[in-house]
């Protein structure tokens, strides 16, 4: 049995596979748009991680709507009908606003003497008794409805209810006297809807279901007249990434697809040959998404801008054999064409794959997804061209190559190899090549994630809006707190509120949120029970207040009884609360340790914060956002040294064929397009980053199928240039148009593949010139 | 003194402003709680009678009149009480000034509720005081005694002048949960179009009376 035909079956049996996989992995494709989801996240501390999992948790699924309208009462009617709409939708839920505002305050309950706020410290410190009695009798007095005979007994000076009020979050939510939500904004009232996602906002189906809902209670809204729907939430972030992402690979993908086709129908003259040069493509790409979704669950967006690129790769294995076919004309004889084709095809393929599955040896996720969606999809291309071609072009074609394509494809590549003879040196191309990384090393690079991935303007404009009038809402950055035991953590909180709230008052930021809101330390705790034992109970302010209202003797006892409790509240009697509230500040026990999160609003100068935290012990300012800048650039530098990795598995591979002087002249045209590439994009004044590198990747898989090509083409350098000229050009239709992407990652990805792969192209023929010099 | 200890911690204790039932309805108790057997249908005489009573008590806008309030509490040997005087305009705002025993003055004005006390004026928000808000609301609303504002939280029910002697009795018992737990009933008694005594009863024996005299209509324009 000869090679070819153990490669066709071994192309059957793999094509097989593949059906029966599309078949049952591709109805339940998932996408993920997430940038940060290409990159793995475990060299982040624990805590950290728990802290922003809570947060992200707490921040990502909310979704906050604001209704206005002209009319209020017409706008009132509507309400229940938009809350029933969006209901219906499986992909929220309807925030229930205080529902567990009780808890605390059951749980505060018989803890007066311990729960004082700095006013009343102050009150209490300075007030005589008979000024107490006098203004604890004036609330219950003057209070219109009066005051509930409980709330007399737990609670007679006013003290607990104010602590309790003060652990509200501040907000300028108002309530109409239907009990909706609502706030202000611009002299018109805005009814607010705050829903909670059922899934993560990166899911395309929940988004899907979520985009329907809201589009159904939105056009409900806009029947009353001056509707107006203001919308925040990560949701919407999302749904604009997706719809951005979906409309630019459709874009690439017409766009490629319509040139192709045009490409392929001028040159070869057969909608019979197109027809057939689509089915590698087609299988390819479904493949690479079916093993794809079987190993990581969820495609990756930027995945799938591979594996639609995968268009630009796999068409070559089709090329080559059309471009062979018609260079050989009537003296094609399949088995012998494809006998000679198998070896470069095979050595490009290898090289492809090698190329990729080296970006899995780093376990980025997101780089895996794209080795695999790329390495299963070329595997596939090829092994349909392998196992349909040779029985599809048995024939030899009815016409010969034109003349006109004859004369061009030669001419051009005489001129090409005049401009390209004089650079034919491969030491001095060693050299420059080497010059060249040297002076990249230096470049200026770029791992900002804010600007890789650009909000929508008008998105982020609106959640400013809304934001400022609903008030407040967390940054991004945050304290984190660690201490040994509870009670050291609540001395440590304490201490750093302290600080906080100096910087608050120079305005160095708006506000934070500590537990200290909530629950004093147990020093605090024990100086306000001696304060209110001093200035309360002995000084006979519940004695004197109980005469004048003539509180029955039952009642007096109780109500002493009731601010008697000496126990200092602990944070672990107060975790199932905080269970129950996630929007509390966050507390949790790991290894033994006890942590606690601040978080910050507007923070202005996070130095000065840092300077100000900098003597509490177990402190630290986390800034998320300057740590994954920094992941981006540890990725960018392992990207780096993967891809020179890459050329140097490659490399060995070739050597065993080529020996170590032939491979290192097949590998230095794209080495040399990717250096030149990074020089030219880097001299055009736009900063190096990780995505840069990943497009070279690509400019390795593809241009180095055209220098093994050439170097295997001996005779056949027609149909081979002929097949390379047309593989640059699909190439530059697909990934060309990437660089006019709005998002920074896909349009530095464009842009390197773009300039690498006309560049390669160029720089390839070095491969054959090279030879020659040497020779002679 | 564990025996002291028995009172059993009730749930809110923030909305229980509101309620009571008023001590000189004791005098006419029969009335009062009789009016609990005519409830008001929609499309009913009741109702139509209920709509009457509303365009006199709005024709009466603005209205001005003095308050007394009577807190009685199961756990109190005398009544808790204040003075004081009440303006509501045509438009819903409202001034409501206790001058006795002590001098604290409330406003509500477009929705938003101003406290002024020792010359400072705060603003109290509906999620800080529910109960005192509400307050404000419900007294704005009886004024109004828009019969479908009320539906939405109340089953109402009425005895007219004619069933029930010289005045008409409102009685209104809330739907919702939350206030069921802070609030039994509500007795509104009036005449002439004008509201002259709310009583709030708790679930319990505690209860607020709200008694609202008026000058004669000539001094108080």
């Amino acid at each position: 049995m000869n090679s070819l035909s153990l490669a066709r079956r071994l192309s059957g049996f793999w094509l097989l596979v593949m059906l029966a996989l599309m078949v049952w992995q591709l109805p339940k494709l998932a996408l993920n748009s997430n940038i940060l989801a290409l990159f793995p996240d475990a060299d982040s501390r624990s805590a950290e991680t728990r802290v922003e999992q809570a947060f992200s948790a707490r921040f990502e699924r909310r979704v906050v709507l604001l209704f206005g309208a002209d009319d209020e009462v017409l706008a009132r009617k509507t309400l229940p009908f938009l809350t029933e709409t969006l209901r219906q939708c499986d992909c929220f839920e309807v925030a229930a606003a205080d529902s567990q505002v009780g808890l605390l305050d059951q749980f505060y309950r018989g803890h007066n003497a311990s729960l004082l706020t700095k006013a009343w410290r102050d009150k209490l410190s300075n007030l005589t008794p008979n000024q107490l009695v006098d203004q604890a009798q004036r609330r219950l007095l003057t209070r219109p409805g009066g005051m509930s005979a409980q709330s007399l007994i737990n609670d007679p000076l006013g003290s607990l209810s104010d602590f309790s009020r003060a652990t509200a979050p501040s907000t300028n939510i108002r309530l109409d006297q239907a009990g909706n939500a609502y706030i202000s904004l611009d002299e018109r009232r805005y009814y607010v809807i705050p829903l909670e996602l059922n899934g993560s906002p990166f899911n395309v189906s929940l988004q899907n279901r979520a985009r329907k809902a809201l589009a159904r209670a939105a056009s409900r809204w806009a029947d009353l007249p001056g509707a107006d729907v203001l919308k925040t939430g990560a949701l919407f972030y999302t749904l604009a990434g997706t719809d951005q992402a979906r409309q630019e690979i459709s874009t690439v993908g017409a766009g490629s697809l319509l040139g192709i086709i045009l490409l392929l129908l001028l040159v070869f003259r057969s909608p019979a040959l197109l027809l057939l040069a689509f089915v590698p493509l087609i299988t390819g790409v479904l493949a690479g998404l079916a093993v794809s979704a079987l190993v990581f669950g969820a495609v990756h967006v930027m995945a799938l801008v591979f594996g639609a690129a995968l268009v630009g790769v796999a068409i070559d294995y089709s090329l080559h054999y059309f471009a062979a076919r018609m260079a050989t004309g009537r003296q094609w004889v399949v088995s012998e064409g494809s006998r000679r084709l198998l070896p470069p095809l095979v050595l490009g393929l290898a090289t492809s794959v090698v190329g990729y599955l080296s970006f899995m040896a780093a376990g980025f996720p997101g780089f895996s997804q794209i080795a695999v969606v790329s390495s299963a999809g070329l595997v596939t291309a090829l092994a349909t061209v392998l196992f349909c071609y040779p029985s599809l072009l048995a024939k030899a074609p009815k016409r010969a190559m034109p003349t006109y394509l004859q004369r061009l494809v030669r001419g051009l590549s005489r001129a090409h190899e005049y401009i390209l003879q004089p650079l034919a040196r491969p030491g001095w191309l060693l050299l420059v090549l080497l010059l060249l990384i040297g002076w990249l090393s230096l470049a200026p690079t770029s791992d900002s994630i804010r600007q890789m991935q650009r909000p929508n303007p008008a998105l982020v404009q609106m959640e400013t809006r809304v934001r400022e009038s609903l008030g407040a809402g967390a940054a991004l950055q945050y304290v984190l707190l660690q201490a040994p035991s509870d009670t050291v953590l609540m001395h440590r909180l304490e201490k750093a509120a302290e600080r906080l709230q100096t910087l608050q008052e120079a305005s160095v930021l708006d506000g934070f949120d500590a537990l200290t809101r909530v629950l004093p330390s147990p020093r605090q705790q024990q100086e306000n029970r001696a304060l209110w034992q001093s200035a309360v109970v002995d000084a006979g302010v519940l004695e004197e207040l109980a005469q004048r209202l003539q509180l029955t003797d039952s009642a007096y006892q109780q109500m002493l009884d009731a601010s008697a409790t000496s126990n200092t509240i602990t944070l672990k009697a107060l975790q199932p609360v905080l269970m129950e509230r996630p929007d509390l500040p966050l507390y949790f026990v790991e290894e033994g340790l006890h942590y606690s999160a601040i978080s910050l609003t507007a923070p202005r100068e996070l130095d000065t914060i840092k300077q100000a935290l900098a003597g509490v012990e177990g402190v630290t300012l986390v800034d998320p956002v300057a740590r994954t800048d920094r992941l981006l650039q540890h990725y960018r530098h392992s990207a780096t040294g993967l891809l020179l990795l890459a050329y140097g598995v490659i490399a060995l591979l070739l050597a065993r064929r080529y020996g170590a002087p032939g491979a290192l002249m097949v590998i230095l045209p794209p080495a040399l397009a990717s250096a030149v590439s990074l020089a030219l994009i880097s001299a055009l004044g736009q900063a190096l980053n990780v995505f840069n590198m990943m497009a070279l990747l690509l400019v390795l898989g593809i241009g180095i199928d055209y220098t093994l090509f050439l170097r295997e083409a001996h005779s056949e350098q027609l149909g081979t240039r002929l097949a390379i000229g047309l593989s640059t050009l699909t190439t530059v239709l697909s990934f060309g148009l990437l660089a006019l992407s709005a998002t920074a990652a896909i349009h530095s990805f464009g842009l390197t593949v773009l300039i690498g792969i006309l560049l390669a192209y160029f720089l390839a023929p070095l491969v054959v010139l090279a030879r020659t010099t040497t020779k002679a | 003194m564990s025996d002291l200890i028995e009172w059993r911690a009730r749930k809110s204790v923030v909305l229980a402003k509101v309620l009571g039932f008023c001590l000189c309805v004791w005098s006419c108790v029969g009335v009062a709680q009789g009016v609990f057997d005519h409830p008001v249908q929609a499309g009913s005489a009741e109702a139509e009678s209920l709509d009457v009573i509303a365009d006199e008590l709005r024709q009466n806008l603005p209205v001005s009149g003095a308050i007394k309030q009577q807190k009685h509490l199961a756990i109190l040997r005398e009544p808790m009480v204040s003075k004081g005087a009440f303006t509501l305009a045509a438009d819903g705002d409202l001034q409501w000034r206790i001058t006795e025993p002590f001098a604290v003055a409330y406003s509500m004005a477009a929705g938003e509720l101003t406290r002024e006390m020792d010359g400072k004026s705060e603003t109290i928000t509906a999620s800080a005081e529910p109960a005192l808000y509400g307050f404000f609301q419900l007294f704005g609303r009886l004024f109004d005694l828009s019969l479908q504002d009320l539906n939405s939280y109340f089953s109402v029910y009425l005895l007219t002048a004619a069933e029930a002697g010289e005045h008409w009795v409102i009685g209104l018992t809330p739907q919702d949960s939350r206030l069921q737990k802070v609030l039994s009933h509500i007795v509104v008694q009036g005449e002439d179009g004008m509201i002259d005594q709310v009583t709030l009863t708790e679930p319990g024996e505690d209860y607020t009376v709200l008694y609202f005299s008026y000058a004669a209509a000539d001094e108080t324009e």
